[in-house]
C-alpha cells in the first residue's frame, strides 16, 4: 500500500500532505503538552516494534501474502494520536530506508495508513465498544472489526487516490484493492485481536483504550465511554461505508466489465483520464461510481470532522 | 573522608506487591570499591536503581554524599552517581556513539567545546578513541559495554555503580574490563554474581539475600568462606 | 536483517558524501519534485534527469549493484500499472481509436503514461538512494533538525531507527524457534501465532522503552533535546546546491 512517486497526482499529494502535517502537528503538540517525558522513548521504541512487525507476512490466498500494518493495534494500545505519530515515524523510516513509498507520496501514505488507518480505525473501535458488552469479548470483537475496517478503509482511500489521479481506472482499483485487503484484513484482525488479548492478560494497565490515558501519562485513569447512540452511528457508518464501497462496483459491473473498459465504449460514455501533470478529476461519467465516490469522500470528511470535534470537546472537559 | 553512599533501612516492593528490598543497610565511604553479590532475585539490580533516584524513596533511606534522594536533589545526585546498566542496548539509545556519550554533558549544560572534550576524554579512558561516528547497533557486545561506561564517565561522576558488568562477556573481554574498571578513579559499587570479577575489582564485599545485606567484610575473607557462600546461593552444594 | 543495511555506503568518502547534508536533502527533494511534475508526453527531461542522477552516483562511488537492488521496491506497482495502462486511453480524443492488437485495443498515450509514471517511480527511488547512501543517518537527522523539522518527531525517528534492528532480529528468532516446532497448520492458526508474537513483542518494546527512559533520566534528561554538532555549510556546498537546483529547474522548464 506504500504508493511510489508518480502514481498519485500532485494536487492530491499536496492536499494529503497538508492534512497529514496538520494531524501530525496536532498530535505532536498534544503529546508534548502532556508533560511526561516517559512518552518520548516509549513511542519511539514502539515505533521500532511496529516497523519490525510490518515485516511479518502471512499467506492470504493462492500464494499471495499480506503484511501486518498495526495501525489499529497501535491506536488501541497507545491512543489514537500517539498511534498517528508512531505510524508516521514508521512510514518516514520506510521511505528513507527502503524507498518504500515515494517521498512526494509521503503525505498520501501517512494519510492512508496513519490517519485513516489509526484514527478512523480507533473511531470504529470506540463506537463498537460503546454498543458491545463491556467485557473482554466485547473489547476483542471491537478490536477485530476495527482492525479489519482500518485495513480496508486505508486500501480504499489509496484506491480513491489512484483513481482520482487518473492512474488506475477507479472501477478496477476500488474492487481490486478492496477485495484483496478485505482478505488481508482478516489476518490483521486475527493478529490484532490475539495481540490485544495477550496484553490484556498480562499488562492491562498499558492499554490506552481501557484507561483513556496515554502510556506514561500521570493523569488519573478514567474509562473513556462514548454514548451508545454515538457508538451506533460511528460503528454502523464505519462498517457500512467500507462494505458498501467494496460491493457497489460489483453491483454496477457486469461480467464483461474489464472487456467493456478496455474497449472504452460503455453505453456511449467514455472513460476519460487526464495526463498526470494537467490534472483534472476524470472518473468517468458513470453516475453510480461518481455518486458512490462522492458519498464516500463526503461521509469520511464529515465523519472525520465530527470525530475531531467530539474528541476535542471531551478532551477539554476532562 | 565522607560517606559516599548511605542506605538505611531501604524498603521497596514491586508494583505487583512482591517485596524486593526488606530493610537494607549499606554504607560506602568515598574511594572504596565494594562488591554486592547475591543469588538471582536477591534484589541486587533493584538496589542499584535506587542510587540514582529512579525509584522514589521516602525519609532519607538513600543518601548520596549526605543528600537524600528526593526530587529536589535529583539533578545533583544524577550528576554524582553514574549507573552502568546490565544491558548496554538500554543505555546506548542514540544513533551514534558521540551522541550517546555527549548526552549526559549536554544535559548538564556544558558548552559545545566542553562537551566535545569530555566525549574524547571518556572514550580515551575506556580505550576506544575514535569511535565517535560509529553506530551502536554495529558494535560488538564488548564494545557496547565500553561505550556504555563512557556515556556515564563523561558526566565525571564521583560514584560509579555497575550492574553485572561481566555478564555475557568472554574471559578475555571480561579480563580487559576488569582492568578498565580498576583504572577508573571513583567510588565503585559493583553488583555481580561473578565472584572472580568481584575478587579482582573490589576490596570489600557485601552479600545480599532476600532483600537484605546478610554479611559484609573484606572481599578475600567473604569470598573464601565457602559455607557462607553456599548458605546464600553463591556456591554449589557440597555433594554436587 | 543485516544491520549495516542503511549505512553501508554512507561512510565512504566522495565529493558527494562531503556535501552538507542539508544541501543534499533539499536538492534530493527539489529534483524529485521536478521529476514528478514533469508532464507526461515529454521524454527528453527524463533522459536529462537520469543523466544527472547517474553523474551523482558515479561521483559517489556507490556500487551499481546496490542501486539496482533498491529499485525492486517499486516493481509491484509498476508491473501492475504496466498490465493496465497500455489498454486505457488517456485522452478522450483517442477513445475508440486504439490500435488493435490480438483483439485488444492498445493506446500509445497509455504507453506514454506508463513510461512516464515508471520513470517517476524509478527516479524517486534513485533520489532517495542517492541521499541516504551518501549521508549517515545521524547526520541526516541533524540536517532535518536544522531544516526545522520538530525535535519531538526527530527524537521518535531516532529511537525507532536505533531499535528497529533489535526487534527485527527478535522477530526472526521467534519465527525460527516457532517454525522449528511446528508442522504446518492453517492460515488462521498461523495468524494467531503471529498475533501472539506481536503481543509479546509489544510488551517487550514497552519494557525496553521504560528502561531507556530510566537510562535517559539517569543521565540528566529533563525533556529537552540538545544537540551540539553543527553542520558547517561551506560556500562550495552552497554553490553546488544552487548549481544543482538551477540545472534541475532548467531541465524542468526548458526541455
Amino acid at each position: 500500500m506504500h504508493i511510489p512517486d508518480g502514481f498519485v497526482s500532485t494536487p492530491i499529494n499536496i492536499a494529503s500532505a497538508a492534512a497529514s502535517i496538520g494531524v501530525v502537528g496536532y498530535a505532536l503538540r498534544r503529546a508534548g503538552s502532556v508533560l511526561d517525558q516517559r512518552k518520548i522513548p516509549l513511542l519511539g521504541v514502539v515505533a521500532a516494534f511496529i516497523f519490525a512487525a510490518q515485516m511479518l507476512n502471512f499467506p492470504v490466498v493462492a500464494g499471495t501474502s499480506g503484511h501486518f500494518v498495526g495501525a489499529a493495534l497501535a491506536a488501541i494500545l497507545l491512543g489514537p494520536f500517539e498511534a498517528v505519530l508512531v505510524m508516521a515515524s514508521v512510514l518516514v523510516l520506510q521511505c528513507l530506508m527502503f524507498a518504500d513509498g515515494g517521498i512526494t507520496a509521503l503525505g498520501s501514505n501517512v494519510f492512508n495508513m496513519g490517519i485513516i488507518g489509526a484514527l478512523f480505525g480507533y473511531a470504529v473501535f470506540t463506537g463498537l465498544r460503546a454498543i458491545l458488552p463491556r467485557n473482554k469479548s466485547g473489547m476483542l470483537a471491537a478490536a477485530a472489526v476495527a482492525a479489519w475496517v482500518s485495513i480496508v478503509a486505508s486500501a480504499l482511500s489509496c484506491a480513491v487516490m489512484l483513481g482520482a489521479s487518473g492512474t488506475f481506472p477507479i472501477s478496477i482499483a476500488m474492487p481490486a484493492m478492496g477485495v484483496v485487503h478485505a482478505l488481508i484484513g482478516i489476518g490483521e484482525a486475527i493478529m490484532t485481536t490475539v495481540a490485544v488479548s495477550l496484553v490484556l492478560a498480562t499488562r492491562p494497565d498499558l492499554i490506552y483504550a481501557l484507561h483513556g490515558r496515554g502510556i506514561g501519562a500521570v493523569a488519573a485513569p478514567k474509562e473513556r465511554v462514548a454514548s451508545p447512540a454515538w457508538g451506533f452511528v460511528v460503528a454502523g457508518l464505519g462498517v457500512a461505508l467500507v462494505l458498501g464501497t467494496i460491493l457497489s462496483p460489483f453491483a454496477s459491473a457486469s461480467p464483461d466489465a474489464l472487456e467493456k473498459m478496455i474497449s472504452v465504449q460503455q453505453q456511449g460514455q467514455v472513460w476519460q483520464y487526464a495526463p498526470i501533470a494537467d490534472y483534472e478529476i476524470g472518473l468517468g461519467k458513470s453516475n453510480f461510481i461518481k455518486v458512490g465516490l462522492a458519498g464516500l469522500i463526503g461521509t469520511l470528511l464529515a465523519f472525520g470532522l465530527t470525530f475531531f470535534v467530539v474528541n476535542a470537546i471531551r478532551g477539554r472537559r476532562s | 573522608m565522607s560517606t559516599a553512599i548511605e542506605i538505611s533501612n531501604l524498603r521497596y516492593s514491586y508494583p505487583d506487591g512482591r517485596a524486593a528490598l526488606k530493610g537494607l543497610d549499606l554504607r560506602i565511604e568515598e574511594g572504596e570499591s565494594v562488591a554486592v553479590v547475591g543469588p538471582n532475585g536477591a534484589g541486587k539490580s533493584t538496589l542499584l536503581l535506587h542510587l540514582n533516584g529512579l525509584f522514589p524513596t521516602e525519609n532519607g533511606a538513600v543518601k548520596i554524599y549526605g543528600l537524600p534522594a528526593a526530587a529536589e536533589n535529583l539533578k545533583e545526585i544524577r550528576r554524582r552517581v553514574g549507573l552502568v546498566f546490565q544491558n548496554p542496548d538500554d543505555q546506548l539509545f542514540c544513533v551514534s556513539v558521540f551522541d550517546d556519550v555527549a548526552f549526559g554533558p549536554l544535559n548538564l549544560g556544558l558548552s559545545p567545546e566542553d562537551v566535545r572534550s569530555r566525549v574524547s576524554e571518556s572514550l580515551a579512558t575506556v580505550g576506544i578513541s575514535g569511535y565517535e561516528e560509529r553506530s551502536p547497533h554495529h558494535l560488538s557486545f564488548g564494545e557496547k559495554k565500553l561505550v556504555a561506561i563512557a556515556t556515564v564517565l563523561s558526566m565525571r561522576p564521583d560514584i560509579l555503580a555497575f550492574d553485572e558488568p561481566s555478564s555475557n562477556l568472554d574471559p578475555r573481554t571480561s579480563h580487559a574490563l576488569m582492568e578498565t574498571i580498576n583504572a577508573l578513579k571513583a567510588t565503585k559499587l559493583i553488583v555481580t554474581h561473578d565472584l572472580a570479577f568481584a575478587r579482582a575489582t573490589t576490596r570489600r564485599t557485601a552479600i545480599i539475600n532476600d532483600g537484605r545485606i546478610v554479611a559484609e567484610g573484606a572481599t578475600e575473607k567473604i569470598l573464601s568462606d565457602t559455607a557462607l557462600l553456599r548458605a546464600n546461593g553463591l556456591a554449589a552444594d557440597a555433594h554436587a | 536483517m543485516k544491520h549495516s543495511f542503511l549505512d553501508k555506503y554512507s561512510g565512504l568518502d566522495s565529493p558527494v558524501h562531503r556535501i552538507d547534508a542539508r544541501v543534499k536533502a533539499l536538492c534530493a527533494l527539489g529534483i524529485i519534485i521536478a521529476i514528478v511534475t514533469t508532464p507526461v508526453e515529454r521524454a527528453l527531461p527524463f533522459a536529462a534527469y537520469f543523466a544527472i542522477l547517474a553523474s551523482v552516483f558515479l561521483l559517489s562511488k556507490i556500487p551499481l549493484r546496490h542501486i539496482l537492488a533498491r529499485l525492486l521496491i517499486v516493481a509491484p506497482f509498476v508491473l501492475l500499472f504496466a498490465a493496465v495502462a497500455p489498454f486505457v486511453p488517456h485522452y478522450t480524443s483517442e477513445a475508440g481509436r486504439g490500435i488493435g492488437v490480438l483483439g485488444l485495443r492498445y493506446y500509445p498515450s497509455g504507453v506514454a503514461t506508463l513510461i512516464s509514471v515508471a520513470a517517476k517511480a524509478v527516479g524517486g527511488v534513485l533520489c532517495i538512494v542517492a541521499l541516504t547512501s551518501t549521508t549517515p543517518f545521524s547526520e541526516l537527522l541533524r540536517a532535518l533538525e536544522r531544516l526545522r523539522v520538530p525535535r519531538f518527531f526527530l527524537a521518535l525517528l531516532s529511537f525507532a531507527y536505533r531499535y528497529l534492528f533489535i526487534f527485527v532480529d527478535e522477530f526472526e528468532r521467534m519465527k525460527r524457534a516457532h517454525d522449528a516446532r511446528s508442522f504446518g497448520g492453517g492460515r488462521m492458526w498461523h495468524a494467531q501465532v503471529l498475533g501472539r508474537m506481536v503481543g509479546t513483542m509489544f510488551l517487550r518494546s514497552f519494557e525496553r522503552g521504560e528502561r531507556v527512559y530510566g537510562a535517559m533520566a539517569a543521565r540528566g534528561f529533563d525533556g529537552a533535546f540538545r544537540s551540539v554538532r553543527p553542520l558547517s555549510l561551506k560556500t562550495a556546498d552552497l554553490a553546488c546546491g544552487v548549481a544543482f537546483a538551477a540545472l534541475a529547474a532548467a531541465v524542468r522548464f526548458v526541455l
